[in-house]
């Protein structure tokens, strides 16, 4: 697999299969419920909780295996068995009618387990399958599997055709977005683990999943998978200010897609879960300074807008914990091997000369 | 290893639902209320202590007065420990772990058993002293479970053995060599 081209087929392919796979997984399954998600009654403070529990945990066997259901002024999704428990380090949404192939994302999988405080020995399996994963592929998920990223990278499509330049987003902003990513996690990490305090179960039924209630996936998702996600609850305070901040959230991320590149990807919790193995897992991104003849187009075509891989004179590995190997700056490198793709020190592909047709 | 061996027990359980279509014995209409798990204890069980966990959706299970461990070939509840519980937020039962005697028999099935009309006599408690109990736990799930209104029934393979627990203490030396392996590898390049 070399030249540009080739990367960019791969990439969408790899982008287009995993969107089927990760939206409408659930057919193949033949588990799903068929039925549209169906509402879930706002119960919040009211001891009626709902009517529609979504399942008896398969973990039936465990202490407080994952939760059966939950009073959420939001719209849930029956549980039926997925058919590899795994929580991958992409976003695998556990709002889609139609999902089913994995369990749900690395910031569902700890705001879920934290709330329900179960513990920690239990949980092991699922973390071993996240960090695998991690180490195998790193942020690979983020650029060709996500399906965030693949609904980004359309409109990003879509950006171009229209004729539209992307917006330059000013170092601060960047810095903010970059933040942002964090702070999001350590909210739903916090959040989650003081709703399980029992003195504040109460806030349970409004603030379990606090990120999940925010994202984007929560409501694009369903669409894609066929059904219409209703957040406009408006009951009290708690609930109206979170559907507000998903629509704003939505807007951010449309917003950001369509005049921006990847602006998702910066903010994105998700990204923040498996950034720690860029840098040490077993993908890596190279660059050999000896061939590099400053040209600048990795720096210009980066959707992340990371400069490390221009800037760096001696390093050999380039990848950055912000960088989702996308591979558009070895796509674009015109220096044959300057940027090369590695798996466990071996060359996967590398940049080539290719000069255009015309 | 008597007990290792003679413990390592497939059982298979059934969630049966809410629904009216539960598949429990009888047919008068509290039975319909009731939302039993199924185990199939095979030959070998021990005849010793078994616990373990069991959790429910939310108010399902309101109170753990209501649940009770039945065997209906021999037509008498079992005497169950409520050993631990853990509520949803509306004060019923999440998860609780309980402990009842094992079987010999081959293939006993025990239903436990809950819901409106349930008066069960398991109640909180410890084990006896210097009881030695094998554990039971979910192994997998089998082919046939479904959505049955809004509860998944079907069969539940699940080990009975004495350390059911600490098998999943056991995912740490991977975990601990792979993240091992990976801060090593971004020393190594801050390093370099």
């Amino acid at each position: 697999m070399t030249g540009k081209g080739s990367i960019r087929f791969w990439r969408r392919a790899a982008q287009a299969g995993s969107f089927g796979l990760l939206i409408w997984g659930g057919y193949l399954t033949q588990t799903r419920a068929t039925a549209a998600v169906p509402p879930v009654a706002p119960a919040c403070p009211s001891p009626g909780l709902p009517a529609t529990p979504h399942a008896v945990p398969a973990s039936a066997g465990t202490v407080a295996g994952p939760p059966a259901g939950n009073a959420l002024s939001i719209y849930w999704v029956p549980k039926s068995p997925s058919v590899i428990d795994i929580y991958a380090p992409s976003a695998v949404c556990k709002f889609n009618p139609q999902g089913g192939l994995l369990a749900a994302c690395p910031v569902y999988f700890v705001s879920d387990k934290l709330t329900w405080l179960i513990p920690l020995r239990y949980l092991l399996g699922y973390v071993l399958a996240f960090v695998v994963l991690g180490l195998l592929l790193s942020r690979l998920w983020c650029g060709w599997v996500c399906p965030l990223g693949a609904i980004e990278d359309a409109l990003n499509w879509v950006r171009r055709r229209l004729g539209f330049r992307y917006v330059d987003f000013t170092p601060g902003f960047r810095g903010a977005l970059q933040a942002g990513k964090y702070a999001l996690l350590a909210l739903a990490v916090v959040i989650s683990g003081l709703i399980a305090i029992p003195a504040l179960k109460d806030y349970q039924c409004y603030l379990f999943l606090p990120y999940c209630q925010l994202c984007p996936g929560r409501i694009l998702f369903p669409l894609f998978g066929g059904s219409i996600p209703k957040v406009n609850d408006f009951t009290s305070l708690t609930p109206a200010v979170i559907t507000v901040l998903a629509w704003a959230f939505l807007g951010l991320f449309l917003a950001g897609s369509l005049l921006g590149r990847r602006v998702w990807c910066r903010l994105c919790p998700i990204g923040a879960c498996h950034e720690v193995f860029n840098r040490g897992g077993l993908v890596a991104l190279r660059k050999d300074p000896g061939k590099c003849n400053r040209c600048g187009v990795c720096a210009y075509a980066c959707p992340v807008e990371h400069h490390d891989v221009y800037e760096e004179k001696e390093m050999k590995d380039v990848s950055h914990r912000d960088c989702i190997l996308c591979l558009r700056c070895v796509e674009l490198c015109p220096k044959e091997d300057c940027l090369q793709l590695t798996f466990a020190g071996k060359k996967v592909v590398g940049s080539s000369f290719k000069p255009s047709a015309t | 290893m008597r007990n290792l061996i003679a413990a390592v027990l497939a059982a298979a359980g059934a969630i049966v639902g809410v629904s009216a279509s539960a598949e429990t014995p009888g047919t008068a209409s509290a039975v319909r209320e009731r939302k039993p798990i199924l185990f199939v204890l095979p030959e070998g069980a021990s005849a010793g202590w078994v616990r373990g966990n069991l959790s429910f959706p939310p108010s399902v299970l309101k109170s753990t007065a209501s649940l009770r461990l039945y065997d209906f070939k021999a037509g008498r509840e079992i005497p169950a420990i409520v050993l631990g519980s853990r509520p949803w937020f509306d004060g019923s039962v999440m998860a609780l772990e309980i402990g009842f005697k094992g079987t010999k028999d081959q293939e006993r099935r025990i239903w436990a058993e809950w819901g409106t009309g349930i008066r069960g006599s398991a109640r909180a408690g410890r084990l006896p002293w210097g009881a030695k109990p094998v554990e039971f736990r979910i192994y997998e799930e089998g082919d046939d479970v479904r959505m049955q209104g809004d509860v998944n029934v079907g069969t539940l393979v699940v080990r009975v053995e004495r350390h059911a627990g600490a098998y999943y203490w056991w995912y740490l030396i991977p975990l601990v060599a792979i993240l091992g392996f990976v801060l090593w590898r971004k020393w190594k390049l801050r390093r370099a």
